[in-house]
């Protein structure tokens, strides 16, 4: 037996129960890691109702795992930027590098894909215009939205911000999130077997400040990021203290190996996807990076991370379990 | 009391689901008692539901016993009358149920529908009466294909848009034609073929065509000699909502019985690994093959798993599927038969030596169920190990003697014995002992490979419901008899779970449970291998 904690991303998501089921399809599927057959017990950090209103429907559900679109359509919110004293630098250099990751992966895919218009020359550096987004292979809302939602939800959670999602509800986003994740990781505690995080996107950040920087936090025996933003600098620099780059593997609280997998073109891990030398293990490099090239122009979502070799080859490393039968 | 349909309804459809005959049999038994104390017809509509849902899982046995109680409730709907023929067809009763149909067929003259439906399964039971006899050259059998013919062909006459009589008229003509028997008085099969495949490409154009208009359409185009297309046609049937184990049953059925499609040559190399391979993945798929064929299903499960034709056409997800059933044929290679000079006794299979011990490295050694092989005197009822003669009827019917009983508890304990044998059987490949059980979630699948009652010279692979698990006990049901004491159980990735050794129809729950239910019962093998290695002493 051995356990999994999964941590979910960023953008709106099903329902926690659907939700962890369609992560456990996605990696069962085309004959993959069938954890019901390998009796595998796992429970989902369920946090996107502490940023939303209400979860996506379930039919939207399978979607939500495969599609850029389902960042939605609507506006985010962003009158939070104006109320952000001393954040803004650390928010636009951010945006910065995100958004040239998003333009660096969409300039190969076009390259990758004859027939389709040329990659657009890159836009300027720094701002969140319109005027950038239009040269964008996705259209242009896609990636504001992408841009957007990812800047809010890392910002709310380095930066511990209280924030409303509905009326009644009211969270300070990083303490809320920190015991969720907490409580997850106790109950996996409790399991028989090796118990593991694995964590996808903006839960990369989370599982790692838990990890890292909170001491009630119980060990695990491994951890598994994917299209992980814990590359950019500004990420990492407010994970201090805890974080340095000759001492930032999780030693305290990760026993065995930290496996990180990328696409080189997921503009969320992108600017900065090799993660080995930024998180050392007494200045030595300890940490696996895997680059697991997906398909299509969304790089970033779960389910085709979940289904690549390579990662379906480490996480069965992780969790102890025999080779793939063929 | 009153009587609840739709509550009914729900409990025997969860009976059901779960493979609880006993249940789905108790539940039964409840209507049936209740049909006959009332006064009441029972409403046609939630009637034909109960029999859709026992007929779903091939329950032909109660939907008999229910549909005869409807019937005696002075029920008059002609469609259950005709389910209630259709289930002594599928129970091997021919005789009754012609009559049920001929006086169905009289009294539904002015029901064109109903009318068609009762000729057209007079076609099927004289189907089936030709086909079970296998003698062509039998006059009886020639009049009798000839009424199957007729039987179908008239109704497809009458009306075109018949299409499953007209499918099935075309399927009896070509069989004649192979058998050199002479049917007169119908159009050429192709013709009819031609003609069905014609309605059925339209009718595609118009929207999505429901599962057994694509099963219709598949049959039409290997009667035409279109292998490709009735590829095609039979992907799109198996991804069809409306295809279950029910109805890849029937279709694989048709093309080994009547089309005597084969899987050395296509269209039968394509097609019936790939439907094999679906029905075992479907909830409640059972697979029976010859022992002597398992060898050349197991090759053709392997050419269709490489072909790049079917690549092309299943997809990844298709693909693996048949894979996944290849190599389920493959752990079937372990499985042996334990029998006396006279009689069948039980199942042993396989395993790798060096999974009990690293002392016995590659070597094979048989493991079975104490309550069938034994040297312990307690044990009355098991051979004793000099008298079991191990038969590998899938490796070419190899025969074994056993040369040494290495270790044995007994059946109230983990009813396990471990055979040496005297020599080898080649041909097997070892496969691996899962470190974990399957969740006890309620969705978890295991398979059996056993002989199915011990007696027939096949295998048969079986789904069953993972039910529960307490060390060392595995609970689990199938929907189908279930494999004979000493069969292996394998998990979902064909990984050896546990050791198969008995079934109750009131075994006790397990993990402090109350109560008792219908399951068979197996040994989990991470427990056996432990055991032996606290006891084994070299």
């Amino acid at each position: 037996m051995a356990h999994i904690t999964f941590i979910h991303g960023i953008a709106n998501k099903p329902p926690p129960d659907p939700l962890l089921k369609l992560w456990r399809r996605s990696l069962a599927q085309g004959g993959g890691l069938d954890m019901g057959t390998e009796g595998i017990t796992s429970s989902m950090v369920y946090w996107a109702d502490v940023m939303y209103l209400e979860p996506l429907q379930e039919e939207a559900a399978q979607e939500s795992l495969e599609s850029v679109e389902a960042l939605g359509a609507e506006p985010v919110d962003m009158s939070w930027e104006e109320t952000t004293a001393g954040d803004e630098a650390w928010e636009a250099q951010l945006a910065a590098k995100l958004q040239s990751a998003l333009i660096a992966s969409e300039a190969a895919t076009a390259i990758a894909s004859p027939g389709e218009p040329p990659p657009p020359p890159p836009p300027p550096q720094g701002g969140l215009t319109q005027e950038s987004y239009e040269r964008i292979l996705l259209p242009w809302f896609v990636k504001e939205r992408l841009m957007k939602t990812l800047l809010r939800d890392v910002h709310h959670y380095l930066f511990n911000v209280q924030y409303s999602p509905r009326p009644g509800a009211s969270f300070r986003v990083q303490d809320e999130i920190r015991r969720r994740f907490l409580n997850a990781v106790i109950e996996g505690a409790g399991k028989p077997g090796p118990h593991i995080v694995v964590s996808h996107s903006m839960g990369t950040v989370i599982a790692y400040d838990c990890l890292k920087r909170v001491p009630e936090c119980p060990e695990v025996a491994g951890l598994m990021t994917i299209g992980c933003p814990l590359g950019l600098d500004e990420v990492q620099d407010k994970l201090q203290p805890g974080w340095s780059r000759d001492d930032g593997f999780p030693r305290e609280r990760v026993h065995g190996a930290w496996i990180n997998v990328y696409d080189r073109l997921d503009p969320v891990a992108g600017f900065d996807p090799n993660l080995a030398n930024d998180y050392r293990q007494g200045s030595k490099k300890v940490l696996r990076d895997i680059n697991e090239q997906n398909s299509g122009k969304w790089r970033h979502n779960i389910s085709k991370y979940f289904g690549g070799t390579q990662l379906r080859g480490a996480l069965r490393e992780l969790l102890g379990l025999q080779p793939d039968l063929e | 009391m009153t009587w609840d349909s739709a509550d009914f309804e729900e409990k025997l459809k969860a009976a059901v689901d779960a493979f609880d005959k006993a249940e789905a049999a108790r539940l039964c038994d409840e209507l049936i008692a209740h049909l006959d104390r009332s006064d009441d017809v029972y409403e046609e509509k939630p009637a034909k539901a109960i029999l859709g849902i026992l007929r779903r899982k091939c329950y032909f046995d109660l939907l008999q016993r229910v549909a005869d109680a409807f019937l005696r409730t002075e029920q008059t709907s002609f469609q259950i009358s005709r389910q209630y023929a259709q289930s002594m067809i599928d129970q091997g009763n021919l005789t009754a149920a012609v009559a049920t149909l001929e006086a169905l067929v009289q009294k539904a003259a002015e029901d064109p529908e109903e009318s068609a439906e009762a000729r057209g399964l007079l076609g099927r039971v004289r189907k089936q009466q030709y086909v079970n006899a296998g003698e062509p050259k039998s006059r009886r059998n020639q009049r009798v294909l000839w009424k199957a013919v007729e039987a179908y062909y008239d109704v497809y006459k009458e009306d075109r848009k018949r299409l499953w009589h007209g499918i099935n008229a075309v399927a009896l003509l070509a069989r004649a034609r192979r058998d050199g028997v002479e049917v007169e008085g119908f159009p050429a099969p192709k013709t009819l073929a031609e003609e069905i495949l014609a309605t059925l490409t339209a009718r595609a154009n118009e929207g999505p065509l429901p599962a057994w208009d694509l099963a219709t359409a598949a049959e039409a185009a290997v009667a035409l000699g279109r292998d490709a297309e009735a590829l095609g046609w039979t992907v799109k049937y198996i991804r069809s909502e409306g295809t279950d184990a029910f109805e890849l049953s029937s279709t694989l059925r048709q093309l080994r019985e009547l089309w005597q499609l084969q899987e050395d040559t296509e269209p039968g190399a394509s097609l019936l690994p790939v439907l094999r391979s679906q029905l075992l993945q479907r909830q409640g798929g059972q697979i029976s093959v010859k022992a002597t064929e398992v060898k050349d299903a197991l090759q053709e499960a392997s050419n269709a798993s490489q072909s790049k034709t079917l690549q092309k056409i299943l997809g990844d997800t298709g693909m693996e599927t048949l894979r996944w059933y290849r190599l389920g044929l493959e752990r079937s290679l372990a499985v042996a038969r334990i029998e006396t000079e006279t009689e069948a006794v039980g199942t042993g299979f396989m395993v790798r030596g060096k999974d009990f011990n690293e002392e016995f490295g590659e070597e094979l050694l048989l493991l079975t169920n104490a309550h069938v092989v034994s040297d312990d005197p307690k044990v009355q009822k098991a051979l004793r190990p000099a008298e079991a003669l191990v038969r590998f009827e899938t490796l070419d019917n190899k025969t074994c003697r056993v040369t040494k009983l290495l270790w044995t508890s007994s059946p109230d304990d983990l009813d396990a014995t471990l055979l040496r044998l005297e020599e080898q059987p080649a041909g097997f490949k070892p496969y691996p002992v899962a470190p974990a059980l399957p969740l006890p979630d309620g969705q978890q699948r295991v398979y059996i490979i056993g002989h199915p009652g011990g007696r027939e010279l096949s295998i048969s692979l079986n789904d069953n419901l993972l039910l529960d698990w307490q060390d060392p006990w595995l609970h689990y049901r199938t929907p189908t008899e279930g494999g004979s004491s000493g069969s292996p159980v394998f998990n979902h990735d064909w990984r050896l779970i546990g050791l198969h050794h008995a079934g109750d129809l009131n075994m006790r729950k397990l993990n402090g449970k109350d109560g008792t239910y219908a399951a068979n019962e197996g040994i989990w093998i991470q427990t056996i291998l432990k055991r032996f290695k606290a006891e084994w002493i070299s």
